[in-house]
C-alpha cells in the first residue's frame, strides 16, 4: 500500500527514485549501482589478495574492514534518520519524513550486519558468541531501538500524527550512536578500540570504506519513495 | 569451523543481506512505489 508520502510525491512507474529523478535520471541511478558493485568487488579482491593476513590476530582479521565499514555505514544511516526527523518538525515536509524513515530502515539493515561479523570475529577471537561488554550491549541496544522506529511506523495508522511521532523517536533514538562510538573508543574491554595496520591494510580499509559509504548512499536514496511527481515527470 | 572459512561466511551473510535489501528497494523504485 502506498502511504503518504508516495501519494505526496506522485509516483511514476520505471522511475528512478527521487534523488536522481530527471532526464537522464534511469542512467544515473543504474550508473551509480553499477560504480557501488564494482566498489564492492573491488574491495572485496583488495581483502582477498592484496591485504596480508595479521600475524597477531590471523586470519580473522581480515573481517575487521567490512565490520568497521558497515558501523560507520550504520552511523551514516542513523545521522540521515535524525537530519530527517529534526526538518520534519522544523518543516513539516514529506521529503524529511521520507529521509527519516529511509534513514532508519538503512540503520537496521547495516547494524544487523555489524551485529553478524562482530558475532563470528567474537567467536573466533574470544571464544564466545557474544559478551555483555558495553560496545556491544550498545550496539545491541542501537539496532533494538531502530527496529522499534520500524515498528512504530508499521504500527501507527498512516497520518501527520504518525510523521510527528517517529520524528521525536528518531531524534531520541540517534542519542544512542554517540554511545556506541565513545564506547568503543574508550571502555574497549574485549572490543578492540584499535589496530596496528600496514598501508596494504590501510588502503583495503579505505576501498571498504568507500564501498560501504556508497551502499549507504544507495540505501537511503532508493529507500525515498521513487517518482517525480507526475507533472514534472519529462521521461519519454 | 576455520578463521578463513568464518571469514568467509560473515562476509558473504553480510552482503547477501544488504545486497539483498538493496536489490528490494530497487524493484520497489521500478515499481513506482513506496514504503510506510
Amino acid at each position: 500500500m502506498r502511504d503518504a508520502t508516495a501519494r505526496h510525491f506522485g509516483t511514476a512507474p520505471g522511475a528512478p527514485p527521487l534523488w536522481l529523478a530527471g532526464p537522464s535520471g534511469r542512467l544515473r541511478f543504474r550508473l551509480f549501482w553499477l560504480v557501488t558493485l564494482g566498489l564492492l568487488g573491488l574491495a572485496i579482491a583488495l581483502t582477498t589478495w592484496y591485504a596480508p593476513i595479521d600475524p597477531d590476530l590471523g586470519p580473522i582479521q581480515k573481517l575487521f574492514y567490512f565490520h568497521l565499514s558497515v558501523a560507520i555505514g550504520t552511523f551514516l544511516a542513523c545521522l540521515a534518520s535524525f537530519a530527517g526527523s529534526v526538518g520534519y518538525l522544523w518543516q513539516r515536509e514529506a521529503i524529511w519524513d521520507a529521509l527519516g524513515a529511509s534513514g532508519a530502515r538503512a540503520a537496521v539493515a547495516l547494524c544487523a550486519v555489524v551485529l553478524l561479523t562482530g558475532v563470528f570475529w567474537a567467536k573466533q577471537a574470544w571464544g564466545v558468541w557474544w559478551e555483555w561488554n558495553p560496545p556491544l550491549t550498545f550496539s545491541l541496544s542501537l539496532f533494538a531501538l531502530y527496529i522499534g522506529y520500524v515498528a512504530l511506523r508499521r504500527w501507527l495508522a498512516d497520518s501527520e500524527r504518525r510523521s510527528g511521532v517517529c520524528a521525536v523517536y528518531g531524534i531520541i533514538a540517534f542519542f544512542n550512536v554517540p554511545l556506541v562510538y565513545v564506547s568503543a573508543k574508550l571502555l574497549p574491554d574485549s572490543h578492540p578500540s584499535s589496530l596496528e595496520l600496514t598501508a596494504p591494510m590501510r588502503l583495503t580499509l579505505v576501498a571498504w570504506l568507500v564501498a560501504v559509504a556508497a551502499l549507504t548512499v544507495g540505501l537511503i536514496g532508493t529507500g525515498i519513495p521513487a517518482g517525480a511527481p507526475a507533472e514534472r515527470d519529462d521521461r519519454p | 569451523m576455520s578463521a578463513t572459512d568464518t571469514v568467509i561466511l560473515a562476509h558473504a551473510l553480510g552482503l547477501a543481506l544488504l545486497l539483498g535489501y538493496a536489490a528490494l528497494l530497487v524493484r520497489r523504485s521500478g515499481r513506482g512505489g513506496g514504503r510506510r
